[in-house]
């Protein structure tokens, strides 16, 4: 069964999700406990299915988990990156030769910071633009942004710096951003910077994908529930179950089945 | 409260790492690191009470009349396999010092701290941070430098972000914002993740609000929140009375996988004992004194009843 998860058409969750060239804003949603690393992993399958360019922006995972997780699923990122199909940018390795630095760039002046990561971005995405031919797509792909808040950047500046990813020259160039959100109830009447953040991403997304725990607490059998949502379009919710090789998707109530089978 | 278990468990983590010949850096401000270095538990070569038998389940000899479907099954899970990882500690006796002097061991107090311009409203992160950086990049331990030696830097941090640690004075940070722990972790994940190394940090999170550590959370790997029945009303509960607190799995982050290792809804107890600290699965009792209760009860509506009836 796990077998035809991971094989390359018949995927069950890309096929749930339905990403298109079309799909300008991508969100991807993080609730609580939940992970929503598969998601990301699976977009970047399609990406490479489908033979189009990554930018890919690292702040959450080291590139060895993605690579061994992109195994799992029949792609090899380094090989992309060396064949010029995809570009790295390693924030955690950044951030840690960084700590040794006097001026710490960016701790200090977090708006140049921000300039910064975006002139690198818009300078990859183009090296990748000049590369393609003109039917291919380009995503720029960011796990996940919240960390920007730990960093102490102010949430003006992340939004600015969506905007200009958003606007980024290249017409052919979408934006897939994972970003997490606690469960805390909001505090009075200042909501916490996560949920701000997320929820300025959710309104401008064409696609909105959220992945929370279960209401009820831990299951054996669901892991979770992913939600995937388009404006103006009926959202559907979807229940999940990870394995160490792949995620099984099935409508909620129906995971009873899979317990008899 | 008081960080008493997360320091015992912290004891553990350092006392394996001297055992393994692992090296060590240690942090405190609240209690100095010579004098937690002195308290790590000795190494035993049995477990000192152990009350269970991890050999193959036996088979009940007794014959069963009504439930007999049940009668062959194993009476614990076939996950409660015991699996040899570690050594066997007694905390009733101190870790020779001959062994601990073996030992590489960097202390760090945050006496020397420098007044320096940083991100972090506390200068003792930054340097912290600094420190670790230096002894990592020193030994080698930096997964880059192909060690040739297979060694694992062992980092613990006691009590991160207690009052020592608050913001300083002229500071613009509220002394219960968790800005400077949120960074603090995230740099450290940044590090430990690039290096051969494991960091355990033990923070008292009930001198913050409840909600304030869900982005350190969101940054480590393994969470644990350690939840004491003392000064609660669970401590007067008779099915807990016989351990100290809830031992709370929150995350198991799945790395290079897609499933997390987490046991699910099970939920693990710990007790402090004078020799060990143990971890157990919580098992409720037998609800034998709501039974009594509820026949209590039944008697005394019938009572009523029947005085209705006389009525």
């Amino acid at each position: 069964m796990l077998g035809q998860l991971t094989g390359l058409n018949l995927n069950p969750l890309l096929a749930a999700i339905k990403l298109t060239p079309k799909d300008k804003i991508v969100s991807v949603k993080e609730v609580g406990i939940a992970d929503s690393n598969f998601i990301i992993t699976h977009l970047i399958k399609k990406i490479f299915q489908n033979n189009e360019k990554l930018c890919f922006v690292t702040f959450h995972n080291t590139l060895n988990h993605y690579q061994i997780v992109g195994k799992k699923l029949g792609y090899d990122l380094t090989g992309k990156v060396t064949s010029g199909d995809a570009v790295i940018l390693d924030m955690l390795k950044l951030i840690e030769e960084n700590i040794l630095n006097e001026d710490y760039g960016f701790v200090e002046n977090t708006g140049a910071f921000i300039e910064n990561l975006f002139r690198d971005i818009e300078q990859k995405t183009e090296v990748l633009a000049n590369s393609k031919s003109n039917q291919e797509h380009t995503y720029l792909v960011i796990d996940d942004l919240s960390h920007l808040l730990d960093l102490g950047i102010s949430i003006e500046f992340i939004i600015r710096f969506i905007t200009w990813c958003c606007n980024l020259k290249d017409d052919s160039i979408s934006v897939i951003v994972n970003n997490h959100v606690s469960t805390y109830e909001a505090n009075g009447d200042l909501l916490p910077k996560d949920i701000i953040l997320s929820n300025s991403l959710s309104y401008i997304s064409d696609l909105d994908i959220q992945v929370s725990p279960l209401k009820t607490g831990r299951s054996n059998e669901v892991s979770g529930i992913i939600t995937l949502a388009r404006p103006g379009e009926e959202t559907t919710e979807l229940h999940y179950k990870a394995y160490d090789r792949g995620i099984k998707t099935f409508n909620p109530g129906e995971s009873l089945m899979n317990l008899l089978k | 409260m008081y960080g008493t278990y997360a320091k015992t468990m912290l004891k553990y983590f350092i006392a394996e790492g001297v055992v393994c010949k692992h090296s060590i850096f240690l942090a405190s401000q609240d209690s100095s690191p010579h004098e937690v270095i002195r308290e790590i538990p000795a190494v035993i070569h049995f477990d000192p009470d152990s009350s269970f038998d991890f050999a193959e389940p036996k088979v009940s000899d007794s014959k069963m009349k009504i439930a007999f479907r049940y009668e062959n099954l194993p009476t614990h899970d076939n996950e409660d396999k015991h699996i040899n990882l570690g050594h066997f500690y007694d905390l009733t006796k101190p870790m020779p010092l001959a062994d601990i002097e073996n030992t590489d061991i960097y202390y760090w107090n945050g006496c020397r701290v420098e007044n320096g311009v940083s991100a972090f409203s506390n200068p003792a992160y930054n340097d912290l941070l600094r420190q670790i950086k230096t002894k990592i990049k020193e030994d080698r331990f930096f997964l880059k430098d192909n060690p040739s030696k297979k060694s694992i830097l062992r980092i613990a941090v006691h009590s991160l972000g207690s009052p020592l640690w608050l913001p300083m004075k002229n500071s613009l940070h509220s002394v219960d914002s968790s800005k400077d722990l949120d960074m603090f972790i995230f740099c450290m994940r940044a590090l430990v993740r690039s290096a051969l190394a494991v960091a355990v940090i033990t923070i008292p999170s009930h001198l913050y609000h409840e909600n304030a550590l869900e982005r350190c959370i969101h940054s480590s790997d393994i969470s644990i929140r350690l939840q004491s029945f003392a000064g609660t009303e669970l401590e007067t509960n008779k099915a807990l009375s016989e351990y100290h607190g809830f031992f709370q799995l929150i995350k198991l982050a799945p790395i290079n996988s897609f499933a997390s290792k987490h046991p699910g809804s099970i939920e693990y107890v710990f007790k402090l004992r004078r020799k060990k600290f143990v971890i157990d699965k919580l098992h409720l009792p037998p609800d034998f004194e709501d039974d009594s209760d509820r026949k209590k009860k039944k008697l005394s509506l019938l009572d009523v009843m029947g005085q209705v009836g006389s009525y």
